[in-house]
């Protein structure tokens, strides 16, 4: 291009500048998302690798009792490369339960954060968050029962990235993890934890009749770090494809408007000899500085803002190593995806007006001929103003779908967002407030059946359960024998006599349905019921079914699900008996404080969903008004007043949101429930739900878009100077 | 010859719109000529123009300039055409607002690879010397009109095409316009095809061609054509 060319450029963004910052701002906003999740799921996925292979995450642990010539034969089998015994106890004291565990040396090495290892059987170390939560230092003296052990350091650990207290995750003020020497403990072990990445769980479990074998993938830690990671995965995946639609739409909007506005000037460079190559660059360059500043500047913003939002997430999980790294993959990515998007989208807007002859491109535009209809009914009801406003909302289609495409972008978005956090909400409500029954459980080794628990006085009733581990077409799940009349957890029980009854996550998992079979352990079981249970799941069965399908049922349980007249004055028993128990109530804090973990992502979303709205009306607001200026000029000539103006041109708001805002909800619901599946894991099934105050949050939130962007309208309408934009017109 | 219009037919539109601009049309327009194309409104004078200038296509017959068919011509061809032989000058001047009065000039005058100072001597030729900076919204019509002409004779093109150049002026600014044209044809032997619907300014011109309803109505030479100021309208 020749320098001349260069400053008609320069000129024409300077033009356009209004509209280009809202394109600039949307790709700003769609390629920080998209480098921040992208890159904390990368780094996360890389740094998780790292921290198991250098901490020496153990492959398998096994769990029962052990003695040291157990723990010796384990070694000695082929396919194990190290094994220790492990100690681990809970331990109840008045402000916080603990659970003790000894070290092993270089089986799930601690990440040191501050001070050192313990020596003596009178140290320990503590799980850093818990150390935090808690108020601990190190130099603090911590009392677990008999023993009082000095906190010679803190760390963080390959297996506690995520730590779970019963199934949920743990209050870090009330549940600490500590790690102790050996000597700490005594007698048999309570675990063998193993390096053995071939080796078969099942195999080395029989080697020393463990009561349970879990893989590492398999564990609850690595199995929400997984989860954690496809979710992250997703997220980076849907937000983005919004903004780049979006983006595309604006900026196809924005070149076809321009280029339609100035198709006389296009024509007469054509005219001067210019190729249509050297014009069409004077479009796409303005494309690709727009998606390069958009990219450079949102690339800035996700290296500001990833290391926040990592330290956010840990609340969530903690990776002592992870932080921003620069991947160029992804990088690379958003900036080709970006500058494809711009380019063409660019190219498309000016492509009609390039294709016409110099002499056509300089002759007004022809409007479009079309048979003419009396327009009648309730159309003619309408004041000139309604009428006025429906018709110049339909003159452009593009423009108008864009803007109902933006509101319609903006509003999935948000009832997304919140439609995650009230399905998070849903699940646990479902699960606490319906689901269970319950005041207390209390599990325990397990004992005669025809024994009573020391606690079962203290509880109004108290229902008896084993707990069995199986494995079901390939899946370790947990079977809880119950007897028919079990009514501690909302199930048809009175099916148990039938067969089974599986929670919703497994029938989707295993395909199956109420009537189908299942093979468990060798035998074939009927499906009797499907249950919506969202957390915590159990496979149930009755005594009498499981006597005919486990080889020998011992006549044992370990479990009990209880309800007391007085919650709190049985746990301050149960506490003072050392009787370690969980409450519903517990559960259901536990839970809630696991939602406003996911509220960092949620607010994230919120904010850039309102972002996308507010800058593709914004950015097609410009686009519209410098179309109708000249309209709205004239209105004022003929006497019509700002206001009157500013009326119709709400209307026109007003319909494009009352077809916007309803797209949003229905393709909100429809996202929520496509990602239904990539959210729900082992610990939680996630049923999707919107609940009618986020409907008015989102339609709220777009209305407030719309209201701000029609003052900045009526701002400029009312700036419009009649007798020079009368004369720039004639020009 | 400078042109050789063959059989040439312009139409618009299709079926009950079609609308024919030029309609069955021969003609040979000879070199270094002022030539005035004379006709009424849609008589079809701008479509001819277009023909010849390479901005339009038609719907059938050909237009030689030289010894190359331009009716058949690619694109790119064209394109390469008007940049190397035509300067137009057009009614509604069509300068480019975003340029100065020196980069509406320069514009042209980069495209035919000529000397930076190619711009500015033209604008001093059209008496625009104090007005290079300015930019088309801040000069008066007679001012832009000038630009226009100083943007295409600029490149020193071949012919000179000129749609209604004063139709849109007074009438002392339009004689002054005409006045720097006959000067042009006069120094550098420019072949200028001017079209008008104006017969006062038919009398300046070599050559007049009448068009009516889109067909050739009368070609006459004038032997003794007058100057600018002895016209009147």
């Amino acid at each position: 291009m020749k320098k001349t060319m260069y400053k008609l450029l320069f000129r024409k963004i300077w033009s356009n500048i209004f509209g280009l910052l809202g394109i600039i701002v949307l790709l700003l906003a769609g390629s920080a998302f998209f480098i921040i999740l992208s890159t904390i799921s990368a780094n996360y996925e890389e740094t998780a690798a790292e921290y198991f292979d250098t901490q020496h995450y153990a492959d398998i642990t096994l769990y029962g009792r052990f003695t040291q010539n157990d723990v010796d034969g384990v070694r000695d089998t082929e396919s194990v490369r190290k094994a220790h015994g492990r100690y681990a106890s809970e331990v109840n004291t008045e402000a916080a339960a603990f659970a003790v565990i000894s070290l092993t040396e270089g089986i799930n090495v601690p990440f040191l954060m501050e001070g050192r290892l313990p020596e003596t059987a009178s140290e320990c170390l503590l799980l850093d968050r818990s150390a935090g939560a808690m108020g601990i230092s190190v130099g603090d003296t911590v009392v677990l029962g008999d023993h009082e052990v000095v906190v010679t350091g803190t760390c963080e650990s390959p297996e506690f990235i995520y730590v779970y207290n019963n199934s949920v995750f743990a209050d870090n003020k009330t549940y600490g993890i500590i790690f102790v020497t050996a000597d700490y403990f005594s007698g048999e072990y309570q675990e063998i934890v193993l390096i053995a990445p071939n080796g078969e769980d099942k195999d080395i479990a029989a080697h020393v009749n463990a009561s349970a074998a879990v893989k590492m993938e398999d564990q609850l830690n690595y199995v929400t770090y997984e989860s954690d990671l496809r979710q992250i995965q997703s997220f980076a995946a849907i937000f983005p494809t919004v903004f780049a639609i979006l983006s595309a739409a604006v900026i196809y909007v924005l070149f076809k408007r321009t280029t339609t506005k100035e198709h006389k000037q296009i024509g007469i460079c054509k005219a001067l000899g210019i190729t249509d190559v050297q014009v069409t660059l004077i479009y796409v360059i303005q494309a690709v500085l727009v998606s390069v500043i958009g990219v450079a500047l949102g690339g800035a913003a996700a290296m500001l803002i990833t290391n926040p939002v990592i330290s956010a997430m840990s609340f969530m999980f903690i990776l002592p190593t992870m932080g921003f790294v620069f991947y160029p993959a992804i990088w690379g990515l958003v900036i080709v995806v970006v500058l494809v998007l711009c380019v063409l989208s660019s190219f498309l807007g000016v492509y009609s007006v390039l294709r016409q002859s110099p002499a056509n491109a300089m002759r007004p535009i022809m409007p479009k001929v079309r048979k003419k209809k009396s327009k009648r009914g309730a159309f003619r009801s309408l004041s000139f103003n309604s009428r006025y406003a429906l018709t110049s909302a339909l003159r452009n289609k593009g423009r108008f779908f864009t803007v109902v495409l933006g509101i319609g972008g903006a509003c999935t978005l948000l009832i997304f967002s919140l439609g995650f956090h009230d399905s998070f909400v849903h699940s646990i409500n479902l699960f606490f407030h319906d689901f269970a029954q319950y005041d207390f459980i209390i599990d325990f080794d397990p004992i005669s059946y025809t024994m009573e628990h020391p606690a079962a006085s203290q509880f109004n009733s108290c229902q008896k359960a084993l707990m069995v581990p199986v494995e079901i077409n390939d899946k370790d799940v947990s079977i809880l024998v119950v007897e028919e009349d079990f009514d501690m957890l909302r199930i048809e029980s009175q099916k148990l006599s039938d067969g089974i009854i599986i929670p919703q996550y497994y029938a989707g998992i295993w395909n199956v349905k109420v009537g189908d079979t299942l093979e468990v352990e060798g035998y074939s079981v009927k499906i009797a019921d499907i249950t919506v249970q969202t957390l915590n799941y159990f496979v149930y069965v009755s005594r009498d079914y499981a006597e005919n399908i486990l080889n020998e049922l011992p006549d044992v349980y370990n479990v009990i699900f209880a309800n007391a007249d007085d919650v709190s004055e049985t746990a301050k028993w149960l506490r003072a008996e050392g009787i370690s128990f969980t409450t519903l109530q517990d559960g259901i804090n536990q839970a809630e404080e696991s939602v406003t973990y996911a509220n960092v992502l949620i607010y994230l979303m919120i904010g850039c969903a309102l972002l996308l709205g507010a800058a593709v009306l914004y950015s097609v607001g410009l686009i519209n008004l410098s179309t109708r200026e000249f309209e709205y000029m004239f209105m004022g000539v003929m006497g019509y007043s700002t206001g009157k103006i500013m009326t119709a041109h709400l209307k026109e708001t007003v319909v494009q949101m009352l077809l916007g805002i309803p797209m949003g909800f229905v393709l909100g619901n429809i996202v929520l429930e496509s990602i239904k599946s990539e959210f729900s894991n082992d610990s939680m099934f996630l049923y999707p739900a919107v609940f009618t105050g986020s409907y008015l949050l989102a339609a709220i939130g777009i209305i407030l878009i719309s209201i701000v962007n029609s003052i900045l309208t009526a701002r400029h309408i009312g700036r419009l100077d009649i007798v020079e934009g009368l004369k720039l017109q004639e020009d | 010859m400078l042109y050789e219009i063959r059989n040439l037919t312009k139409t618009y539109g299709m079926n009950e719109s079609l609308v024919t601009a030029l309609d069955d049309v021969t003609l040979s327009i000879p070199k270094s000529r002022f030539i005035v194309i004379l006709g009424a409104s849609g008589s079809g004078k701008s479509t001819l123009l277009n023909m010849i200038g390479g901005m339009d296509q038609p719907t059938k017959g050909s237009v030689l300039f030289g010894r190359e068919d331009i009716s058949t011509c690619k694109k790119s061809r064209l394109t390469t055409f008007r940049k190397d032989n035509i300067g137009f000058i057009f009614q509604s001047y069509n300068l480019l607002p975003d340029l100065t009065a020196l980069e509406n000039v320069e514009l042209s005058t980069e495209m035919a690879n000529l000397s930076a100072n190619a711009a500015s001597k033209s604008l001093e030729l059209v008496g625009l010397k104090e007005r290079l900076h300015h930019f088309p919204a801040q000069m008066s019509g007679g001012e832009q009109q000038r630009v226009s002409i100083a943007r295409a004779i600029a490149k020193q093109p071949k012919v000179l095409l000129c749609d209604e150049p004063t139709g849109a002026l007074d009438f002392q600014t339009g004689i002054s316009v005409l006045e720097v044209l006959k000067q042009i044809h006069r120094e550098q032997e420019t072949s200028i095809i001017f079209i008008t619907h104006n017969k006062e300014i038919a009398k300046i011109a070599d050559m007049v061609i009448e068009l009516r309803s889109g067909k050739i109505y009368n070609v006459t030479e004038n032997q003794n054509p007058s100057d600018p100021g002895e016209v009147e309208w």
